[in-house]
């Protein structure tokens, strides 16, 4: 009885001296929340500052906006429909992964795809529309590799602020170590 | 006292039953006792009629019976009850011991009492139009956790449930189309048109009345395309108590109560039912919940009684509270309705004519509200508030060969809402309607019926309803109607004006709106042996007109423009064959079928989400004395959806796939007077997230206690 007592002791000892040797190599979560940009302008987010800036000076990774554009109502009449829009900067490389949490992903992916920014399919598709016409994230994380050799991964957890007025994202993110 | 009853009724047979009267001729006094066939149980109130001598009774609590003054001789004695096939024996006098009686319970209930088809209490069997009962027994016994399961079986009933709540359609009309009465009363609080039935729960249903085809001559605006009463349980003299509690999958869990007794010698009754459910979601990939949350709580009082000999008062008030959540993620919504409603009708009765004077108020209150998950702000938020008073005073003669009603009557409604114009409107309907029940011949009888609607918004309106009903045999019958239906335009639909900034669209109604008109023909034919089957067949056409549909208007500041608009034009005609068979006394099999041919005349096409194939079937078996088990099965084929563009017409169409649920339901009697309950609904786990059915297999269990003071 006191020896099965003691293995048991040993194992709970050996977990959580395990875990703590991770934690070591487990990044800080940050998170980020924008202005509003579908009344206000493009916000472009800088992972190093983890800040954002609405003026474009080049020194950005991912930029958060909103994308309007005009259909036809009948032939005499244009609508306009206002878009989430997420941009990744040129040449940036992006990795999706599947994950439903931040926490779910540690290791840095294989590969990366790069683009003009625009061209980041990927990014672009992060969220789907319910029935009830609310923008809802769908399960990804996004590995980004930056100019300055990092690994930063984000999720975007929300398109909406406390009152409910779409257009301001939030971002959880962290560095993944190599 | 049973005890002191039975000496004295033995004392009454063996010495004193003759006597001698004035004229020296001798009379007898008979003496019966009538028992339940299958239970040996005695019957009270049983009819009992001699018709050679012109006398008559009725059985007593204890099923005892004493006919005095009859002469020596062979007399025939009649024995009616509902519920049991009539009987009828000879006796001869003088006895030699009492008589006894056991009446054999009718399998194939065609004398149970129906009102909606005439407003006056008729026999199933002799009501001049199609009507179909849905007895509580039923409800009970098909395992029904709510009313749309129950109903979802009956042929030519399509059960809707979306956000709006569980809607009823009828021969191909959608839920705003058919009338939904509580007790004869229409029910008020349309959301979007549709009115939530699942709000009635089932342990509170004494039957449902479902009366297929026009009925506007009687009832007005709404009964298109027909009328389904929910008809409640009634207060009685003696004490009862009906305790019972289910639980089940997805959180559901539910408690009623209902005590009833005498009070000063009235029948009341008192009621509480609560009903909880936990929310459902089928679609993991989206955090859209499939089916809201809920907390349903119904209160009801009713009392009626006699104030004189011939005038009986009945009063009934109700309250019913609802909250309803539905998880969006980022945000939820948030329901809340609030019904409150009471009734007072006075009848009195004398032998030349019924005099009925209703008098009602229901108020409805249903707030919807956009919350913030993370911050619990409220982003939108909006409020509906209806409310009704209503009067009516109906005359009822019969004569030998007429049963004439007429009845006149006024409404008073109003609706607060911030979606329409001022944000609040209010209107008057008064009514005046006629019915002449005429037997041409024993077996011929036609009906005729005229309502006269005049409103201070859409004006005047007038709807005819003529039907005949044939019987060539006792057990048969052939009824044909032809009636003119319509619905009136709703407040919203006069005086919408909604902006949905997120779409970028806006709404509004048109105050010139006028009535939708339905024309329809009915032709229904039955026939049943009480102890065996029952089978009807039942053919229907509906022309609709002036349907009203929102109409592209234009763009007003960069809103696309909606107005609503009488434009539309639809068919509906179809076929029901309806068969319930008894195998033997415990074994019953039902099967129907329902054909419906929808067509919209302007797009040319089938109307969206009707099946045009429809059947169902049961086998219900009884097990033992208090054992019964049902398996129930429902097939829905394929419905057609086709997606308007802006302009009208049709941009996509697909057909939704059919499919099939089985559901099953076990009873069974413990000590004590409990009654345990289980079941699995949809047994085979068939959904689908986005078009229905929902949630796939779900289980309950439930316990019931029951006492009646006998």
């Amino acid at each position: 009885m006191l020896k099965k007592t003691l293995v048991a002791a040993m194992a709970v000892f050996l977990m959580f001296g395990c875990e703590s040797t991770d934690d070591e190599d487990v990044t800080e979560a940050y998170n980020f929340v924008t202005e509003n940009v579908k009344t206000g302008p493009t916000v472009y987010f800088s992972f190093a500052d983890n800040a954002g800036d609405t003026v474009d000076t080049g020194e950005w990774d991912i930029a958060f906006a909103t994308f309007s554009f005009s259909v036809p109502i009948n032939d005499s009449t244009m609508m306009t429909i206002s878009n989430p829009y997420l941009m990744g900067a040129l040449n940036l490389g992006v990795a999706r992964v599947d994950a439903a949490s931040l926490d779910d992903v540690i290791d840095v992916p294989g590969s990366f795809s790069t683009g003009v920014y625009t061209t980041i399919e990927e990014v672009d598709n992060w969220y789907t529309t319910t029935d009830a016409h609310i923008v809802q994230p769908l399960d990804y994380v996004y590995v980004v590799n930056t100019d300055d050799g990092k690994y930063p991964a984000f999720e975007v957890t929300n398109y909406y602020d406390d009152e409910g007025n779409s257009g301001v994202y939030t971002i959880a993110w962290k560095y993944l170590s190599e | 006292m049973s005890k002191l009853k039975i000496y004295l009724f033995a004392a009454l047979i063996i010495s004193s039953f003759s006597f001698v009267n004035a004229q020296a001729q001798t009379v007898h006094t008979v003496a019966g006792h009538v028992l339940n066939k299958d239970t040996s149980k005695p019957l009270p109130y049983v009819n009992i009629m001699i018709k050679d001598a012109g006398l008559g009774t009725t059985s007593d609590d204890q099923g005892y019976f004493f006919i005095e003054d009859l002469t020596s001789g062979i007399h025939e004695l009649q024995l009616s009850y509902i519920g049991f096939e009539d009987q009828t024996e000879t006796f001869t006098l003088p006895l030699l011991l009492p008589l006894e009686f056991k009446m054999n319970p009718e399998l194939i209930e065609m004398s149970t009492l129906v009102v909606t088809g005439t407003r006056t209490e008729r026999f199933l069997k002799d009501v001049p139009v199609t009507t179909q009962v849905i007895k509580n027994e039923k409800l009970r016994e098909t395992g029904g956790t709510d009313i749309s399961q129950v109903l979802g079986h009956v042929t030519g009933i399509a059960v809707v449930e979306n956000q709006f709540g569980t809607g009823i359609e009828l021969s191909g009309f959608d839920a705003n189309h058919v009338l939904v009465m509580v007790d004869g009363l229409k029910m008020i609080g349309r959301t979007n048109g549709q009115l939530d039935i699942s709000q009635i729960p089932i342990e509170q249903i004494e039957r449902i009345e479902i009366v297929k085809g026009a009925a506007s001559a009687l009832y007005g605006s709404e009964a298109m395309g027909g009328v389904v009463n929910i008809i409640t349980t009634k207060g009685d003299s003696r004490l009862g108590l009906k305790v019972g509690s289910i639980m089940g999958s997805y959180g559901r869990l539910g408690g009623n109560m209902s005590l009833s007794g005498g009070i000063l010698g009235w029948q009341s009754k008192i009621s509480l039912n609560s009903r909880i459910y936990g929310g459902n979601t089928l679609n993991t990939g989206s955090l859209w919940e499939n089916g809201s949350e809920y907390d349903k709580l119904n209160y009801g009082f009713q009392t009626s009684g006699n104030l004189s000999k011939n005038l009986t008062l009945d009063l009934q008030a109700t309250q019913f509270l609802e909250t309803q959540t539905t998880d969006l993620d980022v945000f939820e919504d948030i329901t809340t309705n609030v019904r409150n409603s009471g009734r007072l009708e006075l009848e009195n009765t004398n032998q030349s004519m019924t005099l009925t004077l209703g008098l009602d108020y229901s108020d409805y209150d249903h707030v919807y509200e956009r919350v913030v998950s993370s911050s619990g702000f409220v982003k939108s938020s909006d409020q509906t508030l209806e409310g009704l008073i209503r009067g009516e005073l109906r005359a009822l003669v019969e004569r030998e060969t007429h049963a004439l009603m007429v009845g006149v009557g006024s409404e008073l409604e109003n609706t607060e809402s911030d979606r329409i114009v001022g944000g609040e409107q209010t209107a008057s309907l008064t009514h005046l309607f006629l019915q002449d029940e005429w037997s041409l011949t024993q077996k011929t009888s036609s009906t005729f019926g005229l309502r006269w609607d005049s409103h201070s918004i859409y004006g005047n309106y007038l709807s005819p309803k003529i039907s005949f009903m044939f019987k060539p045999e006792m057990i048969s019958r052939i009824r044909i109607s032809f009636g003119q239906g319509f619905r009136a335009p709703t407040f919203k639909e006069l005086f919408l004006d909604y902006t949905v900034e997120g779409i970028g669209y806006r709404i509004i109604g048109d105050p010139n709106l006028f009535p939708e008109r339905s024309n329809n023909f009915n032709l229904d034919i039955e026939r049943w042996h009480t102890q065996k089957y029952h089978g009807r067949l039942n053919f229907f056409y509906n022309r609709i007109e002036n349907l009203i549909d929102y109409s592209f208007i234009g763009v007003e500041d960069n809103l696309s423009l909606w107005q609503t608009a009488n434009i539309k034009e639809a068919i509906t005609s179809g076929a029901e064959i309806d068969l319930t068979y008894f195998y033997s006394k415990r074994i019953e099999w039902t099967m129907g079928y329902a054909y419906l041919n929808t067509w919209d005349v302007d797009n040319e096409s089938p109307i969206n989400l009707k099946a045009k194939h429809k059947a169902n079937t049961s086998l219900r078996i009884k097990l033992g004395s208090s054992a019964s088990f049902n398996l129930s099965g429902q097939f829905i084929g394929d419905r057609y959806y086709g997606e308007e563009s802006v302009s009208g017409t049709i941009e996509s169409e697909e057909w939704i796939d059919s499919y099939m649920i089985w559901n099953s339901h076990f009873q069974t009697g413990l000590i004590l007077g409990l009654n345990l309950n289980a079941g699995v609904k949809n047994l085979t786990d068939v959904y689908d997230p986005i078009w229905g059915p929902m949630p796939g297999r779900e289980w309950y269990v439930g316990l019931n206690y029951n006492y009646e003071n006998k």
